[in-house]
């Protein structure tokens, strides 16, 4: 599995959301807490940083925030051919390839900005990658990866670059714009109790070889 | 990528991303189904209210700010729009992607204000007011659709901008036209997530 | 020759002025084909409603709507058994209303224009073969689709009302199951854009019948139960009980074939109905 963990954090640093995707062993509910708030906090210093290191680092414009769009991102393969029909059919392929308020074969089609311009959008570490999505609300998307070897040009390691991984969560975010928003038993930042929400994350990321 | 394209080129390009994503990325529902269902909200509440209309209107102001509010998160997964950089823009954005995306209208943008931090939203169709006629003694006090000046402050206040809607006119009251004014306190700097700039 | 049908509505002048509004204890006056020569400007209401112009909103507005209404009743219902009354009696309402409104849309000739194709125009006939409703009234909603938006043109400033078109009127269905196939096949389509899934008589009791959709369009991001699908039952209820069909409709979770949404609306006929249906009909 590629994907290890997906959190979602809300605007003030509080944990609103996660699930742990590895076979190791897990870290106790108030552990994430504290990761939580600590990359909250992580997140805010190292935006206070970056300016400057951007300045030293090339000329003022050049830095491009576009995220190419990967398609199928979090589908299954077959799925990235034969895209089609699949909707109403009823038998196997049901709810999951439903994509709720969204039409088509895929949330999005196009390149986007990321909001993320100054925080940490990717913590490389020898143990696990790390990578954050942030929303125009504060809201924090962040997905924790098998790490990036030394030598990447081994191709059958399940390697998630960063442009999958923003792909990726900001179709958590659109997921989350469906199951989360759209439940009036929510409560705002509050946590996610929804199973509908929980498995459509877990079936996304289960797609992710 | 926005700074130095000019604005009218901008407007195009937002009116055209919000058509497409009406079109392409967005499923759709019978608008009779949504008229039918806000008529019903709106009839219950003046049977709650005991038809104080000063009541009902705040209540559905409340109703569409607690709509407004996750409503944006929607917005944003499907449009993934940079922040707008003045009123003018957020005027484009609000008319051309918001209202089409989600009502699939585009209400035509007028009457700004000298400095420029407050305008007024003209909507020719309204799919929350088809097929609604007031009682005589709703006319003088009740906003039908006031469920969307909630909406918009609670929306926007979530993007950071503290504004004022509330409507001015409307159709159904027997005026001309339905007219919707937003009007920019100030930006919440503050609450501007880090990492943004 | 003409006679001038004098409504309680339409007696009081002052009601004549259109920006003044109507009412509510009476509500608004009727525009009838007869009043077209009249100097008054008449409600453009009855005219317009019943014209269908397909027009669509996102599904994302309308679940955020009912999202609102469903939040405003919950926090104002001190039990779930009022929270689901509550939010019955709103589509009771609604309910009520498809009755005729369907009815009368499905009367409306589809020939009576030549660029017309409104919406259940094309079903009207079919809709009496019993089990032809579900094919044609997703026909007819695939017809919509494609249908010309302005019937009536000429007819939005009043000078003539779209009730002159119908000839006939379609003709109320008697019998419990051809009511049930109405509400399977045309309100289902006209509220959710399909039929529903399935339509099945229960083996054990004479008076239920369930009608079921596997992915209920309003309440497919609500998780846990079915108390919000109450709404819908009471669609089906206000649109049954106002066609004196009296029944208790309640909604039941079960998921199938990976439909974890999947919702069976329960619908138990007062025993009067099978009594009325056995005298009249002989079973």
């Amino acid at each position: 599995m590629a994907i290890k963990a997906i959190l979602v954090i809300n605007k003030s640093g509080g944990l609103v959301y996660h699930r742990n995707f590895s076979n190791e062993e897990s870290l106790s509910s108030n552990d994430y807490l504290i990761i939580a708030s600590t990359l909250h906090g992580a997140f805010a210093i190292a935006s206070q940083l970056t300016p400057r290191a951007v300045q030293l680092g090339e000329a003022s414009n050049a830095v491009d925030y576009t995220i190419p769009y990967i398609p199928y991102v979090g589908f299954p393969r077959s799925n990235a051919n034969q895209n089609e029909k699949s909707r109403f059919s009823s038998n196997n392929v049901s709810i999951t390839t439903s994509l709720g308020s969204f039409k088509g074969d895929d949330y999005f089609k196009e390149p986007f900005q990321s909001w993320n311009k100054s925080g940490i959008r990717q913590l490389c570490t020898d143990q696990f990658t790390m990578f954050i999505y942030q929303t125009m609300t504060g809201l924090k998307f962040i997905a924790i990866s098998t790490q990036i070897p030394a030598n990447v040009n081994n191709s059958d390691y399940p390697i998630i670059s960063i442009q999958v991984a923003d792909n990726l969560l900001r179709k958590i975010y659109c997921v989350y714009s469906d199951y989360v928003m759209k439940d009036p038993f929510y409560s705002m930042e509050m946590p996610i109790k929804s199973e509908l929400f929980d498995q459509r994350v877990r079936q996304m990321v289960s797609n992710i070889a | 990528m926005s700074n130095s394209s000019s604005m009218p080129a901008q407007a195009k390009s937002l009116k055209h991303a919000g058509e497409d994503i009406w079109k392409n990325r967005t499923e759709k529902v019978n608008a009779e189904l949504f008229t039918l269902t806000y008529g019903a909200i709106v009839s219950q509440l003046c049977t709650d209210y005991e038809r104080n209309f000063q009541k009902v209107n705040e209540q559905l102001y409340s109703m569409g700010y607690n709509i407004g509010v996750r409503l944006i998160e929607d917005f944003l997964a499907r449009t993934a729009l940079p922040r707008c950089e003045n009123m003018v823009s957020t005027s484009e954005v609000v008319s051309k992607c918001a209202f089409k995306i989600f009502l699939n209208i585009t209400p035509q943008i007028t009457n700004w204000s000298h400095e420029k931090d407050a305008f007024s939203l003209i909507l020719v169709e309204n799919p929350l007011s088809d097929f609604v006629e007031l009682p005589m003694d709703a006319m003088k006090q009740l906003w039908y659709s006031n469920i969307l000046c909630g909406v918009l402050r609670g929306a926007l206040e979530m993007v950071q901008l503290d504004c004022d809607v509330w409507f001015i006119s409307d159709v159904l009251r027997g005026d001309p036209q339905t007219e919707l004014r937003i009007k920019l306190n100030k930006v919440l700097k503050d609450e501007i997530p880090i990492g943004e700039d | 020759m003409s006679q001038r049908i004098i409504l309680p509505s339409t007696s009081d002048e002052g009601v004549f002025n259109n920006s003044e509004g109507y009412e509510y204890t009476i509500g608004p006056k009727q525009s009838l084909p007869n009043e077209a020569s009249m100097a008054m400007i008449p409600s453009r209401l009855y005219n317009e409603s019943l014209m269908f112009r397909k027009q669509e909103v996102s599904l994302s507005a309308t679940t955020f709507l009912f999202q609102g209404m469903v939040s405003y009743i919950h926090s104002h219902s001190k039990s779930s058994t009022e929270f689901e009354s509550t939010l019955n009696e709103h589509g009771f309402s609604i309910g009520s209303k498809l009755l005729e409104l369907l009815n009368l849309r499905a009367s409306i000739p589809a020939t009576a224009h030549s660029r017309t194709s409104n919406f259940l125009g094309t079903s009207a006939s079919s809709n009496n073969a019993l089990n032809e409703t579900a094919g044609s009234a997703t026909g007819s909603g695939a017809n919509s689709l494609g249908a010309s938006e302005h019937i009536y043109h000429n007819h939005e400033n009043g000078s003539d009302s779209i009730a002159s078109l119908i000839t006939n009127t379609r003709s109320r269905d008697l019998k419990i199951l051809d009511m049930l196939q109405f509400v399977h096949g045309t309100v289902w389509s006209y509220l959710f854009g399909h039929v529903s899934d399935d339509l099945v008589k229960s083996s054990e009791r004479d008076n239920e019948y369930m009608i079921v959709d596997n992915r209920p369009v309003l309440t497919q991001f609500i998780p846990g139960g079915v108390s919000c699908d109450y709404f819908v039952c009471g669609i089906i209820q206000g649109f049954l009980n106002t066609a004196e069909f009296p029944c208790k409709v309640s909604a039941h979770c079960m998921p199938q074939n990976g439909f974890d949404r999947r919702v069976v609306y329960l619908i138990q006929f007062d025993k009067h109905v099978l009594e009325r249906e056995g005298l009249r009909f002989g079973q």
